[in-house]
């Protein structure tokens, strides 16, 4: 027998609720495996973990071809990218866009990478306090855009208001984010579909790949425009925030960073359970194609379902203690990086990027200790700080 | 094609270890259409999900027939539904899909199957029968007691040839084999059953001279686990020497996580890499699409979430 899903009146999307969405989470998994938030019309929210696996794991029903966001206008921009289509035309993109995330090209980036997260880790060191955010964790990403991604001088300017307004454009159409950040990532994507901008990006960078995959007519202008912006939206702040927030909980866990000093080899481990309390990547939606059940109760054809990524990650029927931050957890199944398909393509660049920093601090840093009040972005996706001072001994 | 609850209308033991259901609408009407080599997939109730192929003829809308055999090895699926479901039961499933079409135009096929592979190329019999034609079916058991189906197929008037090879030797089965396979390429080949027989089956016809490519087998494809004739893996840990059993229907990589072992997980399709392990011994059956050609060829990596064995045992790098 099914169900009529429960009702529930949250403000998800309200900015004091963005910052410490937690209590929220809790709500929604307590009341039902899918919760409809009557404030945001047709959604319905998935927020357990079992249920948010199966429902990524079942793209036929869970549909991410009429976009991934809350508000129409977003989920017409997301036609075309890999993101926003399903298969069998979604693998077929991921399979180009994916071509320079492969590991074996990743490979070739871990040493320069590494010396690079290194020069800049011993610069602040000795300038002993810094912001996480700004001095350090948007150093790695921010090049590995530039250069790999291949953008000419004058897009860079842009990119990390362009990749904030691409996450913030997610939310539901009454949001004040989501309404400032609307033309924003409209000229993000005016940027990517530029026809001009083929002979400005570097030779041979990804973007150039693109390029010469719509020259060799295995996708269309159009697709490509579509596909720069699969690299341009979600390589930054995601990572930015991954790399930030490790450095938050190690400020208020000094024993877990003394713990990963000695067992450095554990770091694998360690960065799954900072993306599993920590997921830069909140909630995305899917459009629901046709009736379905989901753990005993209906969401109707037609609805939009909320992929709760970081309420499945502190699920306490999936984990114990979730809100204890435990390096020694094994926490290699988290959701942080969705599941099945949509799998995030970045994932691996993303570990690296977070790996080669961590790396250069083990060593060099005793502990973290803030220097000055943590201030938190709201983003109606995304999870992470603004500013974070710290100081290191 | 989304999901439905159906009816467990009746259940019967087929076989030895095989047995029967017949899912039915619970109001009684028509199922969704679906062809010959479609499988659903049954939600079962311990949370995992499985593919079963129809064996019933599409023509036959009242009801979707599966039949399941209960692995030996298995915690998962196939327990459940032998041990848990019972007559008038509903169940969730999914589907139907295709991933092993019967192509329009085959005048005449040349079916083989083996033990519960038999499902799906019986599905096909019947359709070739319906529209008129012709068939030569060749099915493979190790007794008459596992053979499914037997009464149906001994049967006369199938509208096509039904051969029984019940418990041969292993030699017999390759000459006889052989002969089967002699005329490559006049007529379309489909196939089912475990992996070792399919793997036989294809080494044979390879040296008959079919072209590669002309065998039509069933494959779940990247997106499932489970595929038709998998066995289960005896998998050790290097680090430990702990031995762990994976089940035909469970991945190595969720058998794992299930026993403590700290493996990370992310699409869990073989697609992202999170899975990654290094193989120290035995031949890992590469099903992922991560891997380069050149690193599936050497074999020392391997992604447990979808990939299973060549060889009985593996040994991982955990
Ligand atoms: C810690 C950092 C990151 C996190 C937490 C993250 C998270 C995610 C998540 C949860 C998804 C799934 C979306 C869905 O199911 O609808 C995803 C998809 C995706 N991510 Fe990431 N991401 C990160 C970094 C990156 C980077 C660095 C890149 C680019 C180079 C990237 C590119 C993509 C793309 C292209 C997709 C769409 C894949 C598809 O639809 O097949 N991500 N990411
Ligand atoms: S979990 Fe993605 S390849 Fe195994």
């Amino acid at each position: 027998m099914t169900h009529v899903a429960p009702k529930l009146d949250i403000e998800l999307y309200d900015e004091t609720l963005l910052i410490d969405p937690f209590e929220a989470f809790r709500r929604i998994r307590d009341a039902g495996p899918a919760v409809h938030l009557t404030r945001y019309g047709d959604v319905y929210a998935i927020g357990r973990y079992q249920d948010v696996r199966a429902a990524l794991a079942n793209p036929t029903v869970f549909s991410s071809a009429r976009g991934v966001s809350l508000n129409p206008g977003t989920n017409e921009r997301l036609a075309g990218t890999t993101l926003g289509s399903d298969d069998p035309g979604h693998a077929r993109l991921r399979s180009i866009v994916s071509r320079p995330l492969a590991p074996d090209r990743l490979a070739e980036l871990r040493s320069s990478m590494a010396a690079s997260a290194e020069a800049l880790v011993v610069r602040l060191v000795e300038q002993g306090t810094f912001d996480a955010v700004a001095d350090m964790a948007t150093h790695l990403p921010l090049t590995v855009v530039a250069e790999l991604v291949g953008m000419p001088v004058e897009g860079r300017d842009r990119m990390l208001d362009w990749a904030a307004a691409a996450f913030n454009s997610m939310g539901p159409a009454d949001s004040r984010l989501t309404i400032d950040a609307l033309p924003i990532a409209a000229e993000m994507a005016h940027y990517a579909f530029d026809p001009a901008l083929a002979a400005k990006v570097a030779p041979g960078s990804w973007a150039d790949q693109l390029f010469a995959a719509e020259a060799r007519g295995e996708i269309t202008r159009a697709e490509c425009g579509s596909l720069l912006t699969d690299y341009m939206a979600p390589a930054l702040d995601t990572t930015i925030f991954a790399g930030s927030s490790a450095i938050w909980l190690f400020a208020n866990h000094p024993d877990q960073w003394a713990w990963l000093r000695q067992n450095p080899e554990k770091l694998p481990q360690a960065l799954n359970e900072i993306l599993r309390l920590e997921g830069p990547v909140q909630q995305f939606s899917r459009y629901v194609t046709r009736e379905v059940d989901v753990g005993g109760v209906t969401i109707p054809e037609g609805a939009r379902a909320l992929m709760m990524f970081a309420s499945a990650n502190r699920d306490e029927r999936k984990w114990e203690t979730p809100e204890k931050f435990d390096l020694q957890r094994r926490a290699g199944d988290h959701l942080a990086f969705g599941h099945a398909v949509h799998t995030c393509m970045g994932m691996n660049l993303a570990k690296l990027e977070v790996t080669a920093l961590l790396t250069a601090l083990l060593p060099r840093v005793e502990r973290f200790e803030l220097a000055g009040e943590p201030r938190r972005v709201p983003n109606n996706s995304l999870r992470g700080f603004a500013h974070l001072p710290v100081r290191v001994q | 094609m989304g999901t439905m609850i159906l009816k467990v209308l009746s259940l019967r033991d087929e076989a030895d270890g095989i047995r029967a259901f017949e899912l039915a609408d619970p109001a009684g009407g028509e199922l969704p259409a679906f062809t010959a080599g479609d499988h659903i997939d049954v939600h079962t109730g311990t949370g995992l999900v499985r593919q079963y192929s129809l064996c019933n003829g599409p023509l036959d809308r009242r009801a979707y027939v599966i039949a399941v055999k209960r692995e030996p090895m298995s915690r998962g699926g196939s327990h459940w539904m032998h041990d848990h479901l019972r007559q008038g039961d509903l169940v969730t499933i999914g589907g139907p899909r295709n991933s092993f079409p019967l192509e329009g135009d085959a005048e005449s096929a040349l079916l083989i199957g083996a033990g519960i592979g038999l499902t799906p190329v019986l599905s096909m019999a019947r359709t070739l029968a319906h529209t008129g034609r012709t068939y030569t079916l060749h099915c493979f058991s190790r007794s008459a007691a596992h053979t499914p189906f037997r009464e149906e197929l001994s049967a006369a008037d199938k509208g096509g040839q039904i051969f029984l090879h019940e418990g041969l030797e292993i030699d017999r089965q390759k000459s006889l084999l052989r002969d089967i396979l002699a005329e490559p390429g006049k007529r379309a080949l489909y196939m089912c059953g475990p992996m070792p027989f399919m793997e036989q089956v294809e080494q044979i016809a390879a040296l008959a001279g079919w072209p590669t490519g002309s065998i039509r087998s069933e494959n779940f494809g990247a997106a499932e686990t489970a595929k038709c004739g998998d066995r289960h893996i005896e998998v050790v840990l290097a680090s430990s020497g702990r031995t762990i059993i994976v089940p035909a229907d469970s991945s190595i990589a969720r058998t794992l996580i299930e026993a403590g072992v700290n493996i990370e997980v992310s699409c869990e399709q073989g697609l992202c890499g999170s899975c990654l392990t290094r193989v120290l011994e035995g031949t890992p059956e590469h099903r992922d699409t991560f891997l380069t050609e050149a690193e599936k060829a050497d074999g020392t990596l391997i992604l447990p979430c979808v990939s299973r064995a060549r060889t009985e045992s593996l040994v991982l790098d955990r």
